[in-house]
């Protein structure tokens, strides 16, 4: 009872304590203008007349100081950054043509490996602790046996999805081909030529003075990157909208061979794709979902330990494949933490950094062996969305987070739906959290995404509409969700 | 023709549309173990250029098989009690059938046809698929998708007969057609949670119309001790209609047109075999409903004493001496608890009537097939005949036998129609 009440105590001290931090310039500035028309109040009109006289104001003083006013509000305005706004954006749900149950997804491997039954077992204790769920899609090539990767295979899955994403797009948001000023594609293991971004130039006859990229290598993260880009360039060409498409196409990616390490991505990469529509016109405020705040990258490549850990290179028998190291988890918490040493003083609220950089000093001078303080970023975002590379990355970055079940049911959800979907998987978390109904106006979003380098990358959206849930990849089953997915799946 | 002329092999699966979950069990009743080492094998002809594409055909079966989720299941072996007798069950894990593309680049269809040999079909036309070795691991059905050069088609079917006899399997393309055709989600015409049948009390005596044979472990085929070989017999109409005459009806026993099929080639076989070697024949009938699943077999035996061997006679025989064991067959299944593996077709002479099977009603978007052929693989060594329903000019009977009695019935059955 003791431990209850004194817990008790401890939380309405903390309250307190962030009500006064969090609030300190009001409080301090109530009192001073109390007094402050208190003494206004108590000198009476004939006084405050002859203050004013005394003053000397003349016509040349009066202009100057409109003048000056004048000149330093355009300034601000004119140095203060477009706002970018995020008007809507769609995801792609792949037909039930492309579904592959786990045990379908078992027994070709069976066939494909049999000449490697450890491979097998490997394969098959991966997918049974993955949290990927019965729904999940491979392109057409990927379901034969053995798996059929040519180019013109993974040609026809990128017009597929990045076709139907975009088509989507349009109906959603009204924009018309011919408008689109600003286009970026991010696909980081197909890059053909022409480029996808080509592809799409080419398919809805975009306009020719087009500002066209294409960003490829650049792993899971490369989504928030292309907002980036996004972000800078509209900063620099006023009254225009980007459209950004993020996917990863996997038919040319399957790995052949029977590597252990090799294996992994197999079991988790899925197909999937999201067309995004920003806009930095003034028309678009109201009816944007987003608005962009904050957009942080920290790229740890620097360290021979981060940027060999997600490597492309071919096995023993000349298969190409992707080798992720065993220090992956350890090493995607500690690109999380420059991250969010970066981010946090952005966005945090002034009690948690006065805490922080208490904590800071005191195990600077005092004693290192304190707890560093992890600053609670549940008070800055109402909602998470974490990239879905992999149930592990979830957790790891649940317990550094101190976050609770409730903050990565999106991602954990869109892993099970949709499997590890790459840069476009913080889409359908978003998408997830609008069908739940829980975006409300005002609401701060952090998206997180990890990508070979080692990079860790956020942004920060706060919401600018309530968003009804509408048509969208999750429409057909939200219903069904959340599901309880167990620890390990007995197939 | 000896080499195989199908090229560009391609095969891949497809599953049911949604998740049937939680990795439903469905047990498998004594009919379906009797029938555990058989499977349907058919091949439907498309000439010409068609409406429709594989990959129509591919997209439709998904929602197919989200119906049919039996289908797209394994096979498992329960692993909890020991005491209990080791029935296998189907995990319906949505794991899929299989499908196999394929290319005949040297004959039209219509070339193909005009073949004499109709064990071709069988040979090349439908995947050679036996459940096993890797028993948890090996699908139910194929089906092979063959285009030819002239743009037409075959389809080659291989189903399991654990999931339903002939009529089942007929129903499965039937439906198939009408998804592709455009028509909404098939009503189910299989039990969804088959019954346990009741026990047999009174009946004393063994079956004879199924063998058993030592376990076969995880290879579900049954072995023979000679080749076995494929023919269709065609009869007109008016063929069957001066048999029919000819033989008239004896002691007041009418007999009907299978019947009397099945007595000409009883008689060539007691001929060629000898009489003491066709003493016994299995008859399979079906209970008139639609159900797709192997209970609504009716399988009998006719045992001939020492009557004559004329037409008129066996047909008599037939049409009114069956004597139906499928309590004695269930009985005999269940003591024996697993311990031993059994198997209907060919255990006796066994003669199959497929008139209730609707075999030319696979339509897709109005077309029909222009040939249609079934058989069974996996037969004993004393035969199948499968008599299919009565077409447009004439009717088909088709028989399973040791390639070297083949000839001589072929010449036996030719000299009692002339």
């Amino acid at each position: 009872m003791s431990d209850f009440s004194s817990s008790v105590k401890l939380k309405y001290a903390k309250l307190g304590y962030q009500y006064l931090i969090n609030h300190f310039l009001t409080l301090l500035l109530i009192p001073i203008i109390t007094s402050i028309s208190i003494k206004l109040l108590r000198m009476g009109p004939e006084e405050f007349i002859n203050l004013l006289n005394s003053l000397h104001f003349d016509l040349l003083h009066v202009l100057c100081s409109c003048f000056l006013i004048i000149f330093v509000l355009t300034v601000y305005f004119m140095s203060k950054p477009r706002t970018v706004y995020l008007v809507d954006y769609s995801c792609y749900k792949p037909p039930v043509t492309c579904r592959v149950p786990f045990a379908t997804f078992m027994e070709h491997s069976r066939l494909i490996l049999k000449d490697n039954p450890k491979s097998v077992e490997f394969q098959m204790r991966i997918l049974e602790r993955s949290g990927l769920g019965e729904e999940t899609c491979l392109p057409p090539a990927i379901h034969y046996i053995p798996p059929n990767p040519t180019m013109e295979s993974a040609r026809s899955e990128a017009q597929m999805v990045i076709f139907t994403a975009m088509d989507d797009l349009f109906k959603k948001t009204g924009l018309k081909p011919k408008d689109i000023d600003i286009l970026i594609v991010n696909c980081s293991l197909f890059s053909p030529t022409p480029s996808l971004s080509a592809m799409i130039i080419n398919k809805y006859k975009l306009r020719s003075n087009i500002k066209s990229f294409n960003l490829s290598g650049m792993g899971c993260s490369a989504g928030l990157i292309s907002v980036d880009v996004a972000r800078d360039l509209l900063q620099v060409h006023p009254n225009s909208n980007a459209v950004i498409v993020s996917t990863e196409i996997i038919t040319p990616n399957y790995y052949q061979g029977n590597e252990r390490a090799m294996l992994l991505p197999n079991c988790l990469f899925r197909m999937g794709a999201a067309a995004i529509l920003l806009s930095n016109r003034r028309s678009d405020r109201w009816r944007a979902k987003y608005k962009l705040c904050h957009l942080v990258r920290t790229h740890r490549g620097a360290e021979d330990k981060s940027y060999y850990c997600v490597y492309e290179q071919e096995d023993k028998d000349g298969n190409i494949g992707i080798n992720l190291s065993k220090d992956l988890m350890a090493i995607a918490g500690e690109a999380l933490k420059s991250n969010i040493t970066t981010i946090g003083p952005l966005v945090l609220p002034a009690s948690e950094q006065l805490l922080f950089l208490i904590s800071l000093i005191g195990r600077k001078i005092f004693n290192p062996k304190w707890k560093p303080y992890i600053p609670d970023f549940k008070m800055a975002f109402e909602h998470f969305c974490i990239h879905a590379g992999g149930r592990a990355v979830i957790d790891e970055l649940q317990k550094n987070l101190q976050l609770s079940a409730e903050h990565v049911e999106a991602s954990r959800m869109t892993l099970h739906r949709f499997g590890n979907t790459s840069s476009s998987s913080l889409w359908y978390e978003l998408s997830y959290i609008e069908a739940k109904g829980k975006m409300k106006r005002g609401d701060r979003v952090w998206q997180i995404a990890f990508g070979s380098g080692f990079k860790c990358n956020s942004a920060v959206w706060k919401c600018n509409r309530s968003v009804k849930s509408s048509e969208g990849p999750w429409s057909d089953c939200i219903d069904r969700y959340p599901v309880f997915i167990p620890e390990v799946v007995k197939l | 023709m000896e080499a195989s002329p199908v090229t560009n092999v391609r095969i891949s699966s497809v599953v049911p549309a949604s998740v049937t979950g939680q990795n439903k069990p469905r047990q498998l009743t004594t009919m379906d173990l009797a029938m555990k080492l058989h499977y349907v094998r058919a091949v439907y002809f498309f000439k010409g250029t068609c409406s429709f594409t594989i990959a129509d055909l591919k997209s439709n079966m998904f929602p197919l098989l989200q119906s049919y989720y039996h289908v797209s299941g394994r096979i498992r072996m329960p692993d909890n009690d020991p005491s209990a007798p080791a029935i296998p069950y189907i995990r319906c894990n949505d794991s899929g059938i299989r499908i196999v593309e394929a290319k005949v680049e040297e004959f039209t269809v219509e070339k193909w046809l005009n073949l004499d040999d109709r064990s071709i079909d069988h040979r090349f036309l439908v995947y050679d698929h036996v459940i096993g070795p890797d028993l948890n691991f090996s699908p139910l059905v194929f089906l092979q998708i063959t285009q030819f050069k002239c743009g037409g088609f075959s389809i080659g079917l291989s189903w399991a007969h654990i999931l339903g006899d002939v009529f089942s399997a007929s129903t499965f393309m039937k439906t198939l057609g009408q998804l592709m055709s455009g028509h909404g989600p098939p009503k189910l015409l299989y039990p969804k949670t088959p019954e346990p049948t009741p026990h047999a009390r009174d009946r004393d005596g063994e079956a004879i119309s199924i063998k058993k044979i030592e376990s076969v472990g995880e290879y579900w085929l049954l072995s023979n001790k000679c080749k076995m070989g494929r023919y269709i017999f065609n009869l007109s109409h008016d063929q069957i209609d001066r048999l029919m005459a000819k033989d008239t009806a004896q002691d007041d026993q009418p007999f009907s047109e299978v019947d009397i099929l099945y007595a000409v080639i009883w008689r060539s076989l007691v001929k060629i075999r000898g009489e003491s070697e066709t003493n016994v024949i299995t008859v399979c009938d079906r209970k008139k409903s639609s159900t797709c699943w192997n209970d609504d077999l009716v399988i009998s035996v006719v045992e001939r004493k020492n009557e004559k061997i004329g037409i008129s006679e066996l047909s008599a025989l037939i049409a009114g001496r069956k004597r139906e064991e499928n309590v004695a067959i269930k009985r005999m299944i269940e003591q024996d608890r697993e311990s031993s593996d059994f198997f209907t077709y060919g255990a006796n002479l066994t003669f199959v009537n497929l008139e209730m099977v609707n075999m030319w009603e696979f339509e897709i978007k109005g077309e029909k097939p222009d040939f249609v052929n079934y058989t069974i693989h996996g037969v004993g060594d004393k035969g199948v005949v499968l008599v299919y329903p009565k077409g447009k000019f004439a009717r088909s009977v088709s028989v399973v036998m040791p390639e070297g009695e083949l000839a001589k019935l072929k010449d036996e059955v030719i000299n009692i129609i002339m």
